[in-house]
């Protein structure tokens, strides 16, 4: 098959040539504007700008790397040796169930421990962050929990059934 | 000689420990058709964000030349609440496009040339200012402010960075973009096409699949703060639509904008100035003067939106009780002692729409003093942050 056709070569350059105008336009535009803000003002937002890119890069990714490694580990030790003689192989779907349990958990928790402690600052009136996220975080976390653990169950099923369906010779595959 | 020499060893072992480095961050998903991908849903997001800001911006700071629609009457809030929501769901999708690119951060050579070295330096200005903006607008909406920059001029400026930046590095890449811009299918007759292998399409299905469920889950539990559909399932939004004095949230409260006495004083009056013209009008003698009914939103720029229903009197009859002819704009004072929206403006088409009206009542009751009492402008299709509360003067432009 042949990869997708590109367009001619001019047509990439002008394109190029184009949106490198306009991104110079537009970083000139923040720069002019960002001058209006005192040395002090530019000093708090470097620090900002610093420390978003080494918490991201330095904590962050490597935290979500760590893990995935860690729970790899663990998958491969349930189906190999398995635990106590108990070996068990995640189903097929089981990864992207979990994945998407765990990023959903993830991202609401770092969307919501910011609102977490601003309520704990004391809102300037009652309308403003009004509910308790605390314990609906949690709550979240316990049905994302369920809905894993279901999930990987369904699928178990699915594939035995499966499993059951086929004729002998096809079960052999490791 | 030497000089050779020393620079192959470094060239040598710098390279052996990017690949060391680099060995773990392997990762069927990541590749460069994932970050196509999650790419152009970031990008998309981004320029959706852009745009909505824009205007925001524009219609608290308007050039003298521009002039703004009246309609629909809840622009503002599908406009604000769009900049807000999509601000929401770039957290997990800038999140997911860094994660996929990472391992470029330790690729070898760093810097390959001058053009290669801006290039990366480009690529860090887009990641930090993104990552500061897509944050400092989150906490906005939270009011909590743990910085010393002021947040509205910094989100204007960084905004156009981070588009400026998005854009060359857009340029940068073009070539790969294109390339990956399609899936690429496996070739009848066994061969696997050069694109992508079956782990990698797997596994970033996965991925893909997981940044969705991310998107979905954050958006479902929080735009019921501006978008009355997703009300019930409000869970993490900082405001709750219907939820305050007279069914409608507060953001600035009158003891906050320090207009407690002089917002309670018997003797407060509303003034209409058209040049040498002025009337003085009580309360009790605006509440005499026929009154209108509208129903419109308190959209704020923070997101939220709540409808409201008010009364009160046309802004069009108070100017003409000062023959003001129909083409003047109008500007509204407050009792606020200070503050940059203790006046507003309205161009000629808002001053004179029949429902723009100086508000006396909200829901069928006075005006609770934290909405604005004794008197508060309200107009279709404009930020809540315009409608100025604890009116004290309205004169022509």
């Amino acid at each position: 098959m042949t990869a997708p056709s590109t367009p001619p070569p001019r047509v990439l350059r002008t394109v190029r040539l184009l949106l490198v105008a306009a991104g110079a336009v537009g970083l000139g535009v923040g720069a002019v504007k960002l001058t209006a803000l005192h040395p002090s003002q530019l000093r708090s937002l470097a620090v900002w700008l610093v420390a978003g890119v080494v918490l991201h890069d330095g904590v962050l990714v490597p935290l979500v790397t760590v893990a995935l490694a860690g729970g790899g580990l663990v998958l491969r030790r349930l189906a190999g040796p398995g635990i106590r003689g108990h070996r068990w192989r995640a189903p097929r779907g089981t990864g992207p169930l979990v994945t998407s349990c765990l990023v959903v958990g993830g991202v609401l928790t770092l969307v919501v421990l910011p609102e977490l402690h601003a309520r704990s600052l004391g809102a300037a009136n009652p309308t403003v962050v009004p509910g308790d996220y605390g314990r609906r975080l949690v709550l979240t976390w316990a049905v994302l929990a369920g809905v894993a653990v279901a999930g990987t169950v369904a699928l178990s099923l699915r594939d035995r059934v499966r499993r059951r369906r086929e004729p002998p010779a096809a079960r052999e595959a490791p | 000689m030497r000089l050779d020499r020393l620079r192959d060893t470094v060239d040598a072992r710098g390279r052996a420990a990017s690949d060391r480095a680099a060995a773990p961050l392997q990762h069927p998903a990541r590749s460069p058709r994932t970050a196509v991908v999650v790419g152009r849903l970031l990008g998309t997001a981004f320029v959706v964000c852009f745009v909505t800001g824009l205007y925001s911006h524009f219609l608290q700071d308007p050039l003298p030349w521009m002039r703004f629609p009246t309609w629909p009457s809840n622009l503002y809030q599908l406009t604000q609440g769009i900049h807000v929501t999509t601000g929401i769901a770039s957290v997990p999708l800038l999140l997911a496009k860094l994660w996929t690119v990472y391992p470029r951060l330790l690729q070898w050579p760093p810097v390959r040339g001058l053009v290669h070295a801006v290039e990366r330096g480009l690529v860090g200005v887009l990641v930090a200012a993104a990552l500061v903006e897509v944050a400092t607008g989150l906490l906005n909406t939270y009011q909590w402010y743990p910085w010393h920059f002021p947040f509205r001029g910094t989100h204007y400026a960084l905004a156009w960075v981070v588009v400026g930046a998005l854009a060359i590095h857009v340029a940068a890449q073009l070539p790969t973009i294109v390339r990956h811009r399609r899936r690429e299918r496996a070739v009848s007759g066994g061969q696997v096409s050069a694109g992508s292998t079956t782990a990698e399409t797997t596994t970033r299905r996965g991925l893909l699949v997981a940044v969705g469920a991310g998107v979905a889950a954050v958006v479902l539990l929080t735009a019921g703060q501006s978008f009355r559909v997703l009300r019930r399932t409000n869970l993490f939004a900082p405001r709750v639509q219907g939820l305050g004095p007279q069914g409608l949230p507060v953001n600035k409260t009158a003891a906050a904008a320090r207009v407690h006495d002089a917002a309670t004083d018997p003797a407060w009056t509303l003034t209409v100035v058209h040049g040498a013209r002025s009337v003085a009008l009580t309360r009790a003698e605006l509440a005499a003067l026929p009154q209108t009914e509208v129903e419109l939103p308190i959209a704020c720029v923070e997101g939220w939106t709540t409808f409201a229903r008010w009364r009160g009197v046309r802004v069009a009859d108070l100017l003409a009780l000062v023959d003001a002819p129909s083409g003047t704009g109008a500007r509204v004072t407050s009792l606020e002692p200070s503050g940059p929206y203790r006046t507003s403006d309205l161009e000629p088409a808002f001053a004179h729409h029949p429902r723009t009206l100086v508000a006396l009542e909200l829901g069928g009751e006075p005006l609770d003093l934290d909405h604005g009492y004794p008197a508060r402008l309200i107009a279709p299709a404009r930020p809540g942050v315009l409608q100025t509360k604890w009116l004290t003067r309205v004169e022509t432009t």
